[in-house]
């Protein structure tokens, strides 16, 4: 792991990023030989303030101020509505500030080192070059709980069929969607610069039977709810301080957001997540346990493309009342889709 | 002919040399900061694998062990 903090000398010359010499970024005292002298007032993340990297990246840094990654306003908005304004204020002081908020993203944990997750430090990504890229050392670890591991095929099953074609996240999720735009998001799906399928893929080459299915699904089903392969991660039960516990499933429901029938993925806030707090969410109810969700596990062929049996027969995967979660939300019963049944 | 092209010749002549003067000290400027990047105490350090090694204190394990997203 100490690799991880060898700086390759030969940047050091040619970068100019290096040009003003390291103190310029991390304070410290560049002239001390004592590794505890010369580390005194050291700023491990510099880029925690923007505007530092905003001095020549002006544009970029002014709009990354209101980004997701880095305001993680996102996981404050979802939860919102089921706090009373009085559990609001508690929340913004006890949870987001001093737990949510930590884990941000500034631009050093893109482009220059891997995000420390759970004390696991990769260090630098090239040591210590300005990278404009790389996902398996930085979007993977934040985001290696769920949508890295199903993506490249470590969660169990096939890998995402874009992934096994060389693609990565940055192929999908643009620079611009990830540095923003400068306006106030409140959750990822409201970003007008996320990425669809239909960026890439149009039915101009199918066959009839593909075509027919997906006019007769079009705006009712959701992408993923026939070409997600299979299991993916759903996780139960947080508690603050002790987190959560994680297990694979599959489920077909109605998205709360838009009411069609999509993949939906358990979330594990449960009605006593922040009780260590004094928050005992008084309006619970008003969200649902399950949100939907797009798996990063995509194949053409799945087994409900290849036979309409699949949801119209079996009704495979679809949520149900009785396998609802225990003590959940009241209005999880709403994401229950009652599914036009094949005639025998 | 002779005498009204020397003041051309030495303009031409000046403007050269201070191109030059400029490109040099910018080597040179480069160069001193090249140099005293090296000398600092935290090149010294975090360019050489041995002394990180060295240094390097192993992190104390977590509770958990995966990203969240």
């Amino acid at each position: 792991m100490y690799l991880g903090f060898v700086v390759d000398k030969g940047l050091l010359g040619n970068d100019p990023h290096f040009s003003e010499g390291c103190s310029y970024c991390h304070q410290g005292n560049d002239q001390e030989k004592d590794k505890e002298k010369a580390h005194k007032g050291l700023i491990k993340r510099p880029s925690d303030n923007l505007a530092l990297c905003g001095r020549c990246h002006e544009g970029i840094a002014n709009n990354y101020k209101m980004a997701l990654h880095f305001t993680t306003v996102g996981q404050k908005e979802g939860l919102k509505a089921r706090l009373s304004r009085e559990e609001l204020k508690i929340y913004d002081e006890k949870v987001f500030a001093k737990s949510c908020n930590s884990c941000h993203a500034s631009c050093g944990d893109c482009h220059v080192k891997s995000p420390v997750i759970s004390g696991v430090n990769l260090g630098l990504i090239q040591r210590h070059k300005f990278v404009r890229t790389d996902e398996g050392k930085t979007c993977a670890l934040c985001h290696g709980g769920r949508v890295y591991p199903e993506f490249v095929g470590e969660y169990g099953g096939n890998a995402d069929v874009h992934y096994q074609k060389g693609m990565m996240c940055l192929n999908c999720h643009r620079k611009e969607e990830l540095h923003g735009d400068g306006r106030k998001l409140s959750s990822r799906k409201d970003g007008t610069m996320k990425p669809t399928c239909f960026t890439c893929h149009n039915l101009t080459k199918s066959s009839e039977k593909s075509k027919v299915a997906h006019m007769k699904h079009e705006n009712k089903v959701s992408c993923h709810a026939c070409h997600s392969a299979g299991e993916y991660r759903n996780c139960y039960n947080c508690h603050l301080g002790e987190g959560s516990q994680a297990k694979p499933g599959f489920i077909l429901g109605r998205s709360p957001r838009d009411g069609k029938l999509t993949t939906l993925r358990v979330i594990p806030t449960v009605r006593d997540t922040f009780k260590k707090a004094g928050i005992v969410m008084e309006n619970f109810d008003a969200l649902p346990n399950y949100w939907d969700t797009a798996p990063h596990n995509i194949r053409k062929r799945t087994d409900r493309t290849r036979s309409c049996d699949s949801c119209h027969r079996e009704g495979k995967y679809f949520l149900k009342k009785e396998n609802l979660i225990p003590e959940g939300s009241r209005v999880n019963e709403k994401l229950i889709y009652e599914l036009k049944r094949a005639v025998p | 002919m002779i005498i009204i092209q020397l003041p051309k010749l030495k303009e031409a002549h000046v403007k050269s040399t201070l191109k030059i003067a400029i490109v040099l000290l910018i080597l040179l400027a480069s160069g001193l900061l090249y140099a005293s990047l090296q000398d600092s105490g935290c090149v010294r350090c975090h360019t050489d694998e041995a002394v990180m090694k060295r240094l390097f204190k192993p992190p104390l394990s977590s509770v958990s062990a995966e990203g969240e997203g």
